[in-house]
């Protein structure tokens, strides 16, 4: 096991003008699942790839523990990878797959036999063994996909969206049970998705990519309650976070309502030079049913367990949107008019992007 | 009642209008299938029944074949001429696949700069007139002292298939998703384990059908081997058209003779048919 290291690491697809992944440095510990997360075309799967050594670097380097791995082939990174389709060898049995690479790397036979029907047993892959993968369902390729992987006890795993190709209900289970896998076993991971979700509930740490440049690697929790920009406080979240440009001015106002914020956010934004700031608040700090805010409802999802209402106000001349997410069961259906108010944490951004300060905020008025 | 898939009409269709184009489908069919049959019956008739007016029903008989598969001295004999097509087709048909397969890869799955006009010096070749090729092509057999030997059609044969076999093993490698070849190439395979491990074991529908059309299009080829080749070295082709005589009549023996230059390629054609269709839709659907 090692840590793997991006050391200003930059890639540019021959024919382009901005690069894939740009100058990232990023540090993933020994044992760690590090998931890189972001929307299509923001270079994680790149980044991924240059670990495995499937893209060259353009500049900069990657350690693979003390190693500088850069100009070293795949097959000698000592990593393992598994592929959104799984790639697994048609030809080969779900044995013979999971045990290509120690052939490939010459271990004896018995050795290689004991060792697939160890992973194999650990996955309940036993009963397969020898079947060849289009004989298999989707959740047992997948299975078969992460046994070739642990089967050959890397320094590295790599995961490029491991989990897109199964049905909801099995992306939850397997999700979980990968987690406890990588736990147990405690090797350095690194996970590529673009499902938030699935990044927050893994991740021992995210990492937020957006067109090729890190924007924030930190825990789950801080990135949800400390977003490090507009782009981390809109795309980490199920809902958005809600966001309302402002005069930076104070008492900050939205949808009419004069906001009484922390003392650490005041001062914050008197040093503040702009004219102009956005003011932000995750759905479960938009209450309705009373408040100073007089807005109407756009449509109500419910499910089940809790409801996100989705409301319409106007601020500053304009109508705006927000979502607010309730306790179900929910009254009130689509065009009702409903009141409402801000009860929760405030986060404040320069509209160029960057956090001025977060902290409690609730109307005033 | 059940009806069977093939009897089921789609949307809108009408049994009339499918009645009729099924007949007029079938009639295309056997008119282009009746020269073959009639070859294959003529050479079961003694010559008199073959040249006289159509029969249809008449006593077959095997004479035509031993006719023109006895050996006389001084003639081109069909076992020399089975074996001469015999080794030209597979030594060239060989060479073929070992220039084309690393082609091929080099071409879809690691390209090289400028692959486009590769691709497209490869296939020029082929606009040229066979005919138009002869004269520098008799020349420098002749230089290199190689008219009437079966090296001469090795080498043609070779740089006539080579062009059409990179450009499908290249569209049959282009179909092999990209991620198995990393995958391979992560566990640890190098070049040599990639082609021979991943690779081609998928390839393989792809470079049977390959491999097959290059055996047809040598075994048939007629024209080089009959200018270079019209001494030693002789190609069944040529040994069909020895079957003409300027006297007496000659259909049924010539007949007899087409059946037999015929049943090699397509003896192979319909044993390898199930692969080779496979072979042939691969580059068709992604």
């Amino acid at each position: 096991m090692a840590s793997v290291q991006f050391a200003s690491a930059t890639r540019l697809y021959p024919g382009t003008h901005h690069p894939a992944v740009s100058q990232l440095d990023l540090e993933i510990r020994d044992g760690e699942l590090m998931v890189l997360v972001g929307p299509s075309g923001s270079g994680k799967s790149t980044a991924l790839r240059m670990v495995a050594g499937l893209e060259p670097l353009d500049e900069g380097a990657i350690f693979i523990g003390d190693r500088d791995v850069s100009g070293v082939r795949p097959r000698d990174r000592d990593i393992a990878m598994v592929f959104q389709n799984y790639a697994l060898y048609p030809q080969l049995t779900v044995a013979e797959n999971m045990g290509f690479a120690l052939k490939q790397h010459k271990v004896p036979k018995e050795e290689r036999v004991a060792r697939v029907r160890e992973v194999a047993r650990v996955l309940d892959l036993e009963p397969f063994l020898d079947r060849k993968p289009k004989h298999l369902s989707g959740g047992q390729r997948q299975r078969v996909a992460m046994g070739r992987a642990i089967v050959r006890e890397p320094q590295v795993y790599l995961m490029d969206e491991p989990l897109s190709n199964l049905d909801a209900k099995l992306r939850v289970q397997t999700r979980a049970e990968l987690a406890e896998l990588q736990a147990r076993l405690a090797v350095t991971t690194v996970y590529v998705t673009h499902d938030q979700v699935e990044a927050m509930t893994m991740g021992h740490r995210v990492a937020v990519l957006r067109e090729g440049v890190l924007q924030q690697s930190d825990t789950p929790y801080a990135l949800y309650h400390e977003p490090a920009n507009l782009f981390v406080a809109g795309f980490i979240g199920s809902p958005a976070m809600n966001l309302f440009p402002c005069p930076s001015g104070q008492p900050i106002g939205v949808g009419g309502c004069a906001l009484d914020v922390d003392t650490g956010v005041t001062s914050h934004l008197a040093s503040f030079g702009g004219d102009r700031v956005v003011v932000g608040f995750r759905p479960e700090a938009v209450r309705v049913g009373e408040g100073p805010v007089a807005a109407h409802i756009r449509t109500v999802e419910d499910l089940g367990s809790e409801a996100f209402v989705h409301v319409a106000f106007d601020h500053e001349g304009e109508m705006v949107f927000a979502v607010s997410k309730m306790p179900a069961p929910f009254k009130g259906v689509t065009g009702d008019p409903i009141d409402v108010r801000f009860a929760g944490t405030v986060h404040v951004f320069d509209p160029a992007g960057a956090r001025i300060a977060s902290g409690a905020a609730r109307c005033a008025t | 009642m059940a009806r069977s898939a093939g009897a089921q009409l789609g949307v809108g269709e009408r049994r009339s209008v499918n009645v009729v184009t099924g007949v007029v489908a079938w009639f295309a069919a056997l008119l282009f299938f009746f020269p073959v049959f009639w070859m294959i019956l003529s050479s079961f008739k003694e010559e008199q029944d073959a040249n006289t007016s159509p029969k249809l029903f008449f006593s077959p008989t095997l004479d035509r074949y031993s006719d023109v598969t006895e050996t006389s001295t001084g003639l081109l004999s069909f076992c020399e001429a089975f074996f001469n097509s015999f080794w030209v087709v597979t030594v060239s048909t060989v060479v073929v696949l070992l220039l084309a397969i690393p082609a091929a890869y080099a071409l879809a799955i690691r390209p090289v700069p400028k692959w486009r006009d590769v691709l497209f010096f490869f296939i020029s070749t082929k606009f040229l007139p066979v005919v138009a090729s002869i004269l520098p092509l008799w020349i420098l057999a002749r230089e290199f002292d190689l008219l009437n030997t079966r090296l001469v059609l090795m080498i043609l044969y070779t740089g006539m298939n080579l062009p059409l076999a990179v450009w499908m093993l290249r569209s049959f490698f282009q179909e092999i998703p990209r991620e198995l070849i990393e995958a391979a190439e992560i566990d640890g395979a190098g070049l040599r384990g990639q082609l021979a491990s991943v690779i081609l074991p998928i390839a393989v529908p792809g470079i049977a059908a390959t491999a097959l059309l290059c055996v047809i299009f040598a075994w048939n080829e007629y024209f080089y081997a009959v200018q270079l080749n019209p001494a030693d070295g002789s190609t069944i082709p040529i040994w069909v058209t020895t079957n003409i005589s300027t006297r007496g009549n000659f259909l049924a023996k010539l007949s007899a003779a087409s059946v037999l230059a015929s049943v090699p390629v397509v003896l192979a054609g319909w044993l390898a048919q199930k692969r080779m269709i496979r072979g042939l839709s691969m580059g068709a659907i992604k």
